[in-house]
């Protein structure tokens, strides 16, 4: 026996219980659009599908720590030295920038090896920088030093390198502010190349400038901030 | 692993440290003059005479005597000049440090300054340059600061009397061991 298309399935329920369903159908929407607004999970109107499990969330990425950040210090041989800082990995950190040491302004950059990525830790610092020549006499006479006059022509035009190994600690975030303080030997490569003058009894000596070689203790301290 | 670190670092620093505490100066050129005063002009016959001469370097070289204080001091080149005379004539020029040897308790100085008139030269001269072999001064100025020189010229030589500046040139390289001092 053929029946008619439909003959099978259950007959439609009356008009006020299709309204019910109906309303129930909306007032659930409602709440499924209330509960999309803080899951993402999908639903349909449909009561009778299962609702099909929350896609699992994509796990977080692990926070990168900075690599960027600005250096400030202050120390011997180097002055006030503004640096750029990077930062490849956390044992490793690299440092460049300009510096100033009251006679001259200078360019100076190094490198830092970090022991450990911990509140404080010892590190292990070497630098090297360039003093433009500038003119010892003028900074000297602002202390009302004035250097015997046959040895001025030597001060107008001074400038080193220098080059030196540190070893310090530091204290601080290590991924937001660090604070430093390291000490270590520094080697200056100092010229001068103006013409010295001295005279004693008849005999009157010219020095031609001067260069060289000074190994001294060094000590740097400062501060860095990481930013990015 | 941190303490291998910072025991390797320590090392390292201190191997740094070690007998690094140091200035090594050094300047390309030290020049001293001085004159001597007047000479009689020389009689016809007579081609050579001895100029003796002392370079006061006191005032412009530290105090070498002082322990941790090492260096060489090399005579480049004496010098003859006058505003007064004429140098043409003068064939050969030589200078020794005098007053060094066991004799005088200096330490001796091994320094020769040879100067040969170059042939076809001719016309009036006023500066003559000497250039001395690579003699180490620098033991001999720890003793002491007064640097003496018998220089003696040969030719014909100025028949009127003149005036000569005698002076000499050094290259000097100091290194002072801050450690000693």
């Amino acid at each position: 026996m053929i029946l008619p298309r439909g003959a099978m399935r259950s007959p439609s329920p009356p008009l006020p219980a299709r309204r019910r369903a109906l309303s129930r159908c909306a007032l659930g929407g409602l709440w499924l659009a209330l509960f999309l607004s803080f899951a993402p999970a999908r639903a349909r109107c449909d009561q009778s599908a299962p609702v099909p499990p929350p896609a699992p969330e994509p796990a977080a990425a692990p926070a990168r720590p900075p690599v960027l950040g600005l250096q400030l210090g202050l120390g011997i041989p180097d002055g006030a030295a503004l640096s750029a800082v990077y930062r490849p990995w956390y044992f490793l950190r690299l440092n460049a920038g300009p510096t100033y040491n009251y006679v001259g302004f200078g360019v100076q950059g190094g490198a830092t090896l970090v022991a450990a990525h911990f509140p404080i830790t010892p590190t292990l610092t070497g630098e090297g920088g360039y003093f433009f020549p500038g003119n010892v006499n003028a900074r000297l006479a602002h202390f009302g030093i004035n250097p015997p006059v046959g040895i001025q022509p030597l001060l107008n035009d001074v400038g080193y390198s220098f080059l030196s190994s540190q070893l310090g600690f530091e204290v601080g975030a290590p991924d937001t502010f660090v604070f430093f303080l390291r000490f270590g030997l520094a080697w200056l490569f100092p010229r001068a190349t103006g013409v010295a003058t001295a005279q004693s009894n008849s005999t009157t000596v010219t020095v031609n400038g001067l260069q060289g070689r000074v190994a001294i203790p060094t000590a740097n301290l400062g501060f860095i901030i990481y930013i990015w | 692993m941190k303490t291998p670190f910072l025991r390797n670092a320590i090392a390292l620093a201190a191997l740094a440290a070690t007998g690094c505490l140091n200035a090594d100066l050094k300047t390309s050129q030290i020049c001293a003059s001085s004159s001597s005063g007047q000479v009689p002009g020389t009689p016809p016959g007579v081609n050579s005479i001895e100029l003796p001469t002392s370079l006061d370097l006191s005032n412009s070289l530290p105090d070498l005597s002082k322990k941790g204080i090492s260096g060489t001091v090399l005579m480049q080149q004496v010098t003859l000049s006058t505003t007064d005379g004429d140098l043409s004539g003068i064939e050969t020029v030589s200078a020794t440090v005098n007053g060094s040897g066991s004799s005088s308790g200096l330490p001796p100085v091994t320094l020769t300054c040879n100067y040969q008139k170059p042939a076809g030269e001719s016309g009036p001269l006023t500066s003559i340059a000497v250039p001395c072999s690579d003699g180490n001064l620098f033991d001999y100025l720890q003793e002491q600061q007064t640097l003496t020189l018998q220089v003696t010229l040969n030719g014909t030589l100025p028949s009127s009397a003149w005036t000569p500046d005698i002076g000499a040139c050094f290259s000097a390289e100091i290194v002072v061991d801050y450690t000693q001092l």
